[in-house]
């Protein structure tokens, strides 16, 4: 049934990229190109006009995306350790933003071939800066909104422990303190390489790379809570009625 | 039997570990062949013949020598221990399964290789077995057991262990001649 | 080799010499309990008394905790919630969606570097734009289509 909320939980906490690239009169078609090109057949200062127009709003909506992605990672609720990671994207969406507005400036006083150029360099400076950026905001926005399930999962876990301790006692069998044994080492390992996402982001690793943590640390929850259905079935084949 | 077993034992009964571990050397490796037989997989023969000496260990105190042979209390609580560990598996054994691990267990390293197929078509033979035929099998033609320590393992009279044992290898040879057809 | 000459090579199975070191070293350092050997086999019978007793105080606990018998009281040990499967599945569930999420974010990123990397035929090239038309001037209505800004910035470079 997630399933079925997938696209929309997607949308609202990956507003941070998807929403962005929509927002706020920043859709771009290829009609937009194809006037580019219908200009050029009516004369030099038609296409000028065109590119430097389509440039321009172009330009602009990188640096809206820029803004949305900024005001979506300060309204994460974040503990304090976790403040220098988002200051440290923040600044750089900043120091993006003003690059995006030097840019612009450049615009008005570019030729047909100047624009080229300029929408080389920025496609260029995108690739080689932005889209690194956009992806640990969106890695960090992940991180962050994770976090709760791993305190969750230790409370859980304390839980179980209490009540696996009790019925060892009454004698139950060592099917359960082997499947808490695993519990207990997959929600270590989740914290552990959850903590490595968090130093990924802090050493500014390559995103993929703070990605491939994230999921790790998931992964191993949901594996943990493998185990927790496993002792919650053998402690109902205990009990002699269900709540 | 052990040199000074008697000692060995009284000690034992005592908590000393000193007087225990002899007789755990001396007695570990027939233990683990009788739970080898039975079970046919190293890890599962290791873990339950663990088992069967923790418990000695654990119960040392409550033992009382009868007249029987210290062997034999620790067979009877080998039979129990793989009865418990087959209600805990809840598994057929499979009859056409040969445990591929056999073939290069330390165990069984020092068998030559027809020796070894041999000898694990007729393991997995009287794995086949009812559980009473397998350990006459074990105790009788395997680890030569005399008659009188065996009936008393398997609490069974002498003329019920002879009867027994006639019948199980009579089953054993039947099997082994359907596997071969 | 006949039947009984195989059945006493299994005679020279040993077990591994490793496992049995373990083993040994684990079994005696378990401390037995010194026995009482008066009333041996009469304590043993208690014991099995109070065994089977425990076990049906044990059974009849459960009932009285999962009727909320205890609710509220000091001494329930345990709370039973631990591991009710409804609650676990609702967290599990709250795990599996961030797990999807987060394979989205990926996915999403190798389609970003896909866009770098396909280039631009957007425009044609504009020197050559007479024999370009554009699909306004078709006979035939083409759909419009949304692109990226990296498209856009792509189209533009030409």
């Amino acid at each position: 049934m997630f399933f079925l909320l997938l696209p929309p939980l997607a949308g609202i906490f990956l507003g941070s990229v998807n929403t962005a690239r929509a927002a706020d009169n920043c859709v771009i078609t290829s009609s937009d190109l194809d006037a580019v090109t219908a200009a050029a057949a009516q004369g030099l200062m038609a296409e000028l006009a065109a590119r430097r127009a389509l440039l321009t709003r172009t330009i602009a909506c990188a640096k809206a995306e820029a803004q949305s992605l900024q005001n979506n990672l300060n309204g994460l609720s974040v503990s304090d350790d976790e403040k220098t990671i988002r200051a440290q994207l923040s600044d750089r969406l900043n120091d993006a933003m003003n690059y995006y507005d030097l840019e612009l400036e450049k615009v008005g006083g570019a030729g047909i071939t100047g624009t080229q150029i300029i929408a080389k360099e920025v496609f260029a400076w995108r690739g080689n800066n932005y889209n690194f950026l956009a992806a640990q905001v969106a890695n960090f926005t992940l991180w962050v909104k994770s976090q709760n399930l791993f305190e969750t999962a230790l409370a859980r876990l304390r839980s179980v422990e209490s009540i696996v301790s009790f019925l060892e006692q009454a004698g139950a069998q060592n099917e359960l303190r082997s499947n808490l044994a695993s519990a207990q080492v997959l929600v270590q390992d989740a914290r552990n390489e959850n903590d490595s996402a968090r130093n990924a982001f802090l050493q500014s690793l390559p995103p993929d790379q703070t990605l491939a943590l994230i999921q790790q640390s998931l992964q191993s929850l949901s594996d943990a809570y493998q185990k927790f259905f496993d002792i919650s079935t053998v402690v109902q084949t205990l009990l002699p009625t269900k709540p | 039997m052990l040199d000074g077993e008697q000692k060995l034992i009284k000690d034992a009964v005592q908590g000393k570990s000193s007087a225990f571990g002899p007789l755990y050397d001396h007695y570990q490796p027939m233990i683990y062949r009788f739970v080898f037989v039975k079970v046919g997989r190293r890890e599962d023969a290791e873990d339950i013949t663990h088992q069967v000496f923790l418990a000695a260990w654990q119960n040392i105190g409550s033992y009382k020598h009868r007249g029987h042979p210290f062997s034999s209390w620790l067979y009877q609580i080998a039979r129990n221990q793989v009865v418990d560990h087959y209600r805990a598996k809840k598994s057929e054994i499979s009859l056409e399964k040969m445990d591929p691990e056999y073939f290069v267990a330390p165990a069984t390293a020092h068998f030559d290789l027809s020796t070894k197929l041999e000898m694990e078509k007729v393991r997995v033979a009287i794995a086949g077995l009812k559980p009473d035929y397998q350990d006459v099998i074990v105790l009788r033609f395997i680890e030569d057991l005399p008659l009188k320590e065996a009936a008393h393992v398997l609490e069974k009279s002498e003329g019920a262990v002879k009867l027994m044992q006639h019948r199980a290898i009579k089953e054993l040879q039947r099997m082994l001649e359907q596997q071969k057809n | 080799m006949n039947l009984f000459q195989i059945l006493k090579q299994f005679k020279n199975i040993e077990p591994d010499p490793a496992f049995k070191e373990t083993s040994r070293r684990a079994i005696l350092a378990y401390r037995p309990v010194a026995p009482t050997t008066h009333l041996w086999s009469a304590q043993r019978t208690l014991w099995r008394i109070i065994e089977t007793g425990a076990a049906v105080a044990l059974t009849g606990f459960f009932v009285l905790l999962i009727t909320g018998a205890f609710s509220g009281s000091r001494f329930v040990p345990v709370q039973y919630s631990a591991v009710d499967p409804q609650s676990l599945h609702a967290e599990a569930q709250a795990i599996d969606i961030q797990i999807q999420l987060a394979n989205v974010t990926y996915a999403e990123s190798a389609v970003e570097s896909t866009v770098q990397t396909a280039g631009g035929k957007l425009l044609g090239n504009p020197k050559k734009a007479s024999s370009t038309v554009p699909s306004a001037a078709r006979g035939t209505t083409e759909a419009t289509s949304t692109i990226t800004i990296d498209q856009a910035l792509q189209g533009l470079s030409q």
